[in-house]
């Protein structure tokens, strides 16, 4: 099996459902910009998004934009291509399928990207900084990086006190960094576009940004208190995730208000995706785009939910941030934000802890480089009491997946490992 | 190689073997530190009394047959990294005053992370005290003013380590002897290795050389390299054809050995345990501190930190002062930096008809069979063309 079947999530929600429909409008009114003009920009995941929507500079985040590729099947294709240009296509697969699209000139998906003008990222890695660059040498774009720095003293807990205290948690040296980056940033985008950054919409938008990442705390600590849960993350993913890339917009915050609304709702009508659920499970890593119905199947099996993904969890957690200097408080949400999901301690106690907030059984840490320190995140996570699995796999790379010796691997897992922790904890619950 | 250079190269060249011992409590006298990557400001080091001695990787299996580092890393992470995170777990830097890593590569910065964890979770007695230097490689000034802090932060550890204060004389005089490796260096660069005789050590040899500045006492290297240069009309030329080496960079000979033992020379590299240690020059600048770290930022590039585009121009300008025949870009597996500057290497070599060959993905410190059949064509095919035309 060189390309995964391509199942894909049953959508439940009329959030998700509305999401998508958003994002389609969005993207078809991005590229009607585009063409009159209007400089569009990449950003990566974990670049501070918030200054240019308070600019008005439309931006395509690199990963919903890969992880679209993926669910259309396309990542086999995008690598070869990739490659064909001398670019290696075994590393960073699910940050290069953007700069892969490019090369397809005519089936890539809903029309392809429009021309990107500056590409703003995070330089964590050596090859990032390196494949950013190439969307200059190969489609003219300006690159405008912010550096990847490291803090000498570490808080492991960093979830207690990041919204208020997170100068002095991450260090006044890097805020200053990153703040400094943003007001250069800032002037080269106001020079170039003839946008000005407005200081008033700024305030508005990281004011948004706060209220929707506490409906998203709200949802997330619903289901992590709900049996049978609510949702799945196959239904929560797009609910989160499309308006995490809107974040800074009125429809963002709503977005996230109407999911926890749902969430609430089904809470109350007792609705579950699995009313027989009897094991819930985790989803450490990033999304098994090209193979969504992955998740589902252990439900009628096993009553095996996979409950959690970081998705919602660290939107939950990482995001908000209290401070009267808007620029220094976007700086406190972003200069360590690689630290919260991919370095120890950070990332390890952090999955520990919403293993156990969530009342996992068991975890499938799907990994096929070492970049969350995995041995770290496993241990923290088995040293909560619960059983780690890892998989191999890179979810902008369908080319190696095989779905049925995974599923074999974690029908295994659960049924060796997971079965017992689960039937403990709902022994525990029960009071017996 | 005829006395006295050989009996000088043998001295340095057992200094580069010891590199894969553990590093002694003291040397000359003096207290060691060790360093892992090459970004730490050596001369911060020396300016305190301390030796630094670089930690290398050891590709050979344990007498115990077992890996303690490879059990904390997964696939993905350097194997030099992962390598030397073992050796320090099992004790290799025990008796040095402390250790210094730094960002030069994310394999470092992942030997810093994992082993600062594991002190938390379980520490080892045989683990010094350990502290990171996080310079920048953004060539924009935040980055530099970012990067001074940060100096200044090291600098009051290893005050703290070694009961020195840092002074600006003392650091001048350490940039000072340091200054004069980098200086000695350069010349066994431009003298040795591609004077007007040809090539008179071979690139392993330089390695050896270059590298032991890197894993010994100065005032023991600097009179052999002394001894070296001046012993230099006792040297054959070496014969081949003349290879620059780019992509990753080597703590181990193992490419350099391939390489010539299929009719080649390395007469240059773009790595920082071989000619990039020949630079930068720290001189006498009016804010020394500010130099250290400026210095480092804007030095000749290795891959990671640094643009492809930059690279690529290094690259090109280097193999063409070393008047190679043929570029070989060689790209160690997990070091993923040096793999995303092949295009733009390759695009420089072609715009100069400079042969290029690019090797991605090898192994640490050994070399299969593919490889060596790839290495030796480009090598053979330079030669024909050579011999054609002659």
């Amino acid at each position: 099996m060189t390309e995964a079947s391509g199942r894909r999530n049953r959508v439940s929600l009329p959030s998700a459902s509305a999401a998508t429909a958003y994002q389609r409008e969005w993207f078809a009114d991005l590229k009607r910009r585009a063409r009159a003009g209007t400089p569009v920009a990449l950003v990566n995941a974990d670049a501070p998004q918030e200054i240019l929507r308070a600019m008005g500079i439309p931006y395509v985040v690199n990963q919903w934009w890969a992880s679209l590729c993926a669910a259309k099947q396309k990542s086999g294709d995008y690598l070869r291509l990739l490659g064909e240009r001398g670019y290696p296509t075994d590393q960073e697969q699910y940050n290069t399928l953007a700069l892969a699209s490019t090369f397809d000139e005519d089936s890539a998906p809903w029309g392809g990207l429009p021309p990107i003008s500056f590409v703003l990222a995070e330089t964590t890695g050596d090859a990032l900084y390196k494949m950013f660059e190439a969307w200059e040498r190969e489609r003219g774009a300006t690159f405008l990086p912010f550096a990847r720095t490291v803090s000498t003293a570490q808080d492991p807990y960093w979830w207690r006190t990041v919204e208020d205290d997170w100068e002095s948690l991450i260090g006044s040296e890097r805020i200053d960094l990153m703040t400094d980056e943003l007001a250069g940033v800032i002037r080269h985008l106001e020079t170039v576009t003839g946008h000005i950054f407005d200081e008033e919409r700024f305030v508005e938008v990281m004011a948004l940004v706060n209220e929707q990442q506490s409906y998203n705390r709200l949802t997330r600590d619903l289901i992590a208190t709900t049996t049978p849960a609510p949702i799945t993350i196959s239904d929560s993913i797009p609910s989160v995730m499309i308006p995490q890339w809107h974040r800074g917009t009125t429809w963002a915050r709503d977005a996230a208000k109407m999911l926890y609304e749902e969430v609430l709702d089904r809470v109350e009508r007792a609705e579950a995706p699995c009313y027989d659920e009897q094991i819930r499970l985790m989803w450490v890593g990033t999304g098994l785009w090209f193979d969504m119905g992955f998740y589902s199947w252990f439900e009628q099996k096993y009553g095996a939910v996979f409950v959690w993904s970081m998705y919602l969890a660290i939107a939950a957690d990482g995001y908000i941030r209290n401070g009267p200097d808007p620029l220094r408080t976007l700086s406190g949400r972003f200069a360590a934000f690689p630290d919260m999901i991919n370095a120890p301690p950070w990332a390890s106690e952090w999955y520990a802890k919403e293993a156990v907030h969530n009342r996992i059984d068991g975890a499938v840490h799907f990994a096929g480089s070492d970049r969350r320190g995995n041995w770290f995140v496993n241990r923290a996570i088995e040293a909560a009491g619960v059983p780690v699995l890892q998989i191999d796999g890179d979810s902008g790379d369908a080319r190696g997946w095989d779905p049925t010796s995974m599923q074999r691997q974690v029908s295994e897992f659960i049924e060796t490992r997971v079965a017992d922790v689960a039937l403990r904890r709902r022994e525990r619950e029960a009071g017996r | 190689m005829r006395e006295p250079a050989a009996r000088a190269f043998q001295e340095l060249s057992a200094l580069y073997e010891a590199r894969l011992r553990p590093v002694p409590r003291d040397i000359g006298g003096r207290a060691t530190l060790a360093v892992v990557g090459a970004d730490v400001p050596v001369e911060l080091a020396t300016a305190c009394g301390y030796v630094p001695v670089r930690l290398v990787g050891d590709p050979r299996p344990s007498a115990q047959g077992d890996d303690p580092g490879q059990e904390y890393c997964g696939p993905g992470i350097d194997p030099v990294a992962v390598s030397i995170l073992g050796r320090v777990l099992a004790g290799a830097a025990a008796e040095s005053a402390g250790l210094v890593a730094c960002a030069d590569n994310e394999g470092t910065l992942r030997f810093f992370f994992y082993l600062r964890e594991l002190q938390r979770l379980e520490p080892r007695v045989g683990v010094p005290p350990l502290t990171f230097f996080d310079l920048l490689h953004l060539p924009q000034r935040t980055a530099a003013v970012y990067s001074r802090r940060r100096f200044d932060a090291l600098s009051r550890d290893l005050e703290a380590w070694s009961g020195r204060q840092v002074t600006d004389a003392n650091l001048r005089s350490a940039a000072r002897q340091h200054d004069l490796v980098r200086d000695m260096i350069a010349q066994i660069c431009a003298r040795l290795r591609n004077g007007p005789h040809g090539p008179l050590l071979t690139g392993a040899q330089a390695l050896a050389v270059i590298g032991a500045s890197q894993v010994a006492s100065l005032d023991t290297w600097i009179p052999l390299a002394e001894r070296l240069l001046a012993a230099s009309e006792g040297m054959e030329p070496q014969p081949g054809v003349r290879v620059f080496l780019t992509g990753c960079s080597h703590d181990h000979p193992a490419a350099y050995g391939l390489i010539e033992s299929l009719g080649a020379v390395v007469v240059g590299e773009d790595h920082d345990w071989g000619s990039l240690a020949g630079g930068p020059r720290i001189g006498e600048p009016a804010d020394i501190r500010d130099a250290l770290v400026h210095r480092r930022v804007h030095r000749a590039s290795a891959s990671a930190g640094h643009s492809a585009a930059a690279r690529a121009a290094q690259t090109i300008s280097m193999a063409r002062a070393c008047r190679a025949d043929l570029v070989i870009a060689w790209s160690r597996i997990f070091d993923e930096g040096p793999a995303w500057d092949v295009p733009a290497q390759r695009v420089a070599a072609d715009a100069t008809a400079l042969p290029f060959l690019a090797v991605p993905a090898q192994p640490y410190a050994a070399v299969p069979e593919p490889t060596r059949t790839l290495v030796e064509a480009a090598i053979q095919r330079i030669a024909e063309d050579r011999k054609a035309a002659r």
